[in-house]
């Protein structure tokens, strides 16, 4: 039991919660508006639908296109203010979650397992610790005006034999704040760019090798080699420097500085939650993958057809002599042993903070290789072109959160959260509950304006609806003033949500694509009136004047005075 | 409990704090055991929940015809004429529920209609026939029956009147849905 409690209730790094659901929350808002809105003709059309879960066909009525799209605009709106708002709106969280379950699972069309998953982490998010960046790392004056950390007295030497460094005299505590501030950000960035030299030394040695014949004896891969290790080194020199500075000062100058360190630790077992569901995930896809149909590579054969829509893979593994029915074979049984890795990864994440001396250099490295296993299984999903919609990045979010050190992470959102928390510090003075208001007023006018020019059914009623609701919330503020800035973050965040909105459905081939595949059905199911309507609209949206269906809408013209509006049923 | 300034929201005591930890353990359980259905079930079609994305099940190529019987004879039914495209893309696949729908809603929605089968045609990932499967109603009892192999002299289904295109969306590598 004494394990168990641990394993579920011992703090980690709150950073990683914080940032898992920010930036999957984000980017869910914007994949609701871009990969949702333009199969939503589907829903409902000639009358027939199959629910996921039976008991919905008895109790819901049968979903239409106007009622889906409302609702993912709905939702998109409301995983903006969740996701915008420093500290996300659990209530919110859990609209979100409640509509999102209903939108995949109301109907079999959205046979995705991915819509599943998300599910299950909205629901954990709904139950996240609720913190804001401000919570973590307090207000950039409170850091300011705290006083510095006091040396320690000048250290014995350490176990490895070396002098230590000697105590720094402490430095007024502004100006050691700010350096210490500058520090972790010269050590973040350090760290980054090490990662970055590696990753284009080995970008630019694959790219060669593809585009070369016997491009390993070209010397690009002793460059991407040497890049590799110079990389390396400098991550190393980053990291013994930042160790050395915290076993030479005690708690370093930031850590003293912010109300809870570097590094802020919570108590969140919905976290646990979240990576022992990725683990068990991770899991049953490795079971799954154990069929002979993928051990013997014929399923990745079938997926890629025979490697040719990734034709750069197939030349690079062929300069190492991987080539044919090995290639293959390999490659089915690697998928198995990389998911596993996966698995472990997430099923040991809660421990690995808590975890001190040899067993956390093992969990670390279990760690580190579940990085490089996740990032590599998802970016390769996404070269293969899967049409998986964007599950690749939803898990890509989920490692990073969850495999990369914490105190990079939580540099990261430390410095990244700077200017946020100078925006609350400067509003802080000043709590204007009209100002609220009249946010929520402009940000509801600017969702109807947005809402009326999508030209996608059920798109305005959902603005409408939204706009109202965040001008109710702002009646709150109006009466309690300890919810001024909450008012003011969602009246933000749902004008952004707007103005993303507006761009998405403008700049992507969701409105085209929605308007030519209901007339396609429509056409199909001899529905004349409707298909032509239908052809008229995704011309009006056609990317170039090639993609317009001009010969359509005469064929549909002319049937509709020839047959009338539809024809008989078949 | 010691307080440590590096924690922000400290862990849950009195009987939440006893609790997350079954509550945990259920939620494990859970996830472990919905999964089971599938693999201790005998519907080896219906992946839904079982994470087995880009199974080898899932990249079967299967064509499916639907047949029914009015007037005393069988006719084709061209499914693509009266239901969008992504349902018998489901049927392909071979989604028993949205089967057993579409039997019911068509004996349901169209007068005259003795029974109504639908055939599936599959093959595995590396292109060998599998046995054909149907699934049969007889409209005026509303039972359903399911067979593994039928006759080998079915007729084809009438082909679409839209280009593939229209279909299914193309990709930009030709990727496949999980």
């Amino acid at each position: 039991v004494k394990y168990l409690e641990r394993y579920w209730l011992d703090p980690i790094p709150a950073v990683r919660s914080w940032l898992a659901m920010k930036t999957i929350l984000l980017l869910f808002a914007v994949d609701a508006f871009a990969e949702h809105l333009g199969p939503a003709w589907r829903y409902g059309t000639a009358g027939f639908n199959v629910a996921h879960f039976r008991i919905l066909d008895v109790l819901l009525p049968v979903p239409s296109t106007a009622f889906y799209v409302g609702t993912m605009i709905a939702i998109g709106l409301g995983a903006f203010v969740a996701a915008l708002s420093p500290r996300a709106p659990r209530a919110v969280i859990a609209l979100v979650a409640i509509a999102y379950l209903w939108s995949w699972s109301c109907s079999m069309h959205d046979s995705y397992q991915h819509h599943y998953l998300l599910s299950l982490f909205f629901v954990a998010f709904a139950l996240f610790p609720m913190i804001s960046s401000r919570d973590l790392f307090g207000l950039p004056r409170e850091v300011r005006s705290r006083p510095a950390a006091a040396a320690p007295p000048a250290a014995k030497g350490k176990k490895s034999g070396k002098k230590a460094a000697p105590a720094a005299p402490a430095p007024r505590a502004k100006a050691g704040n700010v350096l210490a501030t500058r520090a972790l950000a010269r050590a973040a960035g350090e760290v980054t760019a090490g990662v970055g030299i590696a990753a284009v030394a080995i970008v630019l040695a694959v790219r060669r090798t593809i585009e070369e014949e016997n491009a390993r004896s070209s010397g690009a891969w002793f460059l991407a080699a040497l890049f590799l290790l110079g990389g390396m080194v400098w991550i190393s020199v980053a990291l013994r420097r930042h160790l050395a500075s915290r076993a030479a000062h005690g708690p370093t100058q930031l850590e003293t500085a912010l109300p809870h360190g570097l590094v802020p630790r919570a108590s969140a077992p919905a976290m646990v939650a979240l990576w022992t569901t990725a683990a068990i995930v991770y899991v049953y896809t490795a079971i799954s993958k154990t069929e002979a149909e993928w051990l013997n590579g014929d399923a990745l054969r079938n997926l890629t057809s025979n490697g040719e829509s990734v034709p750069g893979f197939v030349r690079l593994a062929g300069a190492f002599g991987l080539e044919g029915d090995d290639l293959w074979w390999m490659l089915g049984h690697s998928v198995v042993l990389l998911q596993i890795g996966c698995a472990i990864g997430y099923a040991t994440a809660p421990l690995r903070d808590g975890a001190k001396g040899w067993p956390r250099i093992v969990l670390d490295v279990i760690a580190w290789i579940a990085l490089g296993l996740s990032l590599s299984f998802h970016l390769g999903a996404e070269y293969m072109g899967l049409e998986i919609g964007w599950f690749s990045w939803y898990m890509i979010l989920l490692a990073l959160a969850t495999f990369v050190p914490a105190w990079l992470l939580s540099g990261i959102v430390l410095l990244v959260t700077w200017p946020a928390r100078e925006i609350a510090q400067a509003m802080d003075a000043k709590p204007t509950p009209i100002a609220g208001a009249i946010l929520a007023m402009l940000s509801g006018i600017v969702l109807l304006a947005v809402g009326m020019t999508i030209d996608l059914p059920g798109a305005e009623a959902a603005c409408i609806l939204v706009g109202f609701a965040g001008m109710a919330f702002a009646v709150v503020g109006l009466i309690r003033r300890d919810r001024t800035a909450d008012v003011r973050a969602a009246a933000v965040a749902l004008a952004i949500g707007a103005a993303v909105l507006a761009i998405v459905v403008r700049q992507t081939d969701q409105r085209y694509d929605y308007w030519r595949f209901a007339g396609g059905d429509f056409r199909r199911r001899g529905e004349w009136a409707a298909a032509l309507d239908a052809y008229t609209r995704a011309n009006r949206y056609a990317p170039t004047p090639e993609d317009a269906r001009t010969e359509r809408v005469e064929e549909l013209r002319e049937r509709v005075e020839r047959e009338g509006p539809r024809r008989d049923p078949l | 409990m010691k307080e440590e300034r590096d924690v922000v929201v400290p862990p849950p005591e009195g009987p939440w704090g006893r609790a997350i930890p079954w509550i945990g353990v259920a939620w494990v359980a859970l996830h472990l055991l919905i999964p089971l259905r599938y693999y201790l079930g005998d519907d080896r079609y219906d992946e839904r929940f079982a994470w087995r994305m880009f199974s080898a099940v899932r990249v079967q190529e299967c064509n499916v015809s639907a047949h029914e019987t009015r007037d005393g004879r069988e006719h084709d039914v061209p499914l693509m004429s009266i239901l969008p495209a992504p349902w018998v893309a489901l049927m392909e696949r071979n989604r028993p529920a949205v089967i057993e729908s579409f039997l019911r809603w068509r004996c349901g929605t169209r007068e005259g209609v003795a029974a109504v089968r639908i055939v599936n045609r599959c093959r595995d990932a590396s292109g060998d026939p599998l046995p054909d499967i149907e699934r049969a109603i007889t409209c005026a009892s509303g039972e359903i029956e399911s067979t593994g192999e039928v006759a080998e002299s079915e007729p084809e289904e009438e082909p679409a009147e839209d280009p593939p295109a229209e279909k299914r969306r193309p990709t930009k590598r030709g990727g496949r849905r999980p």
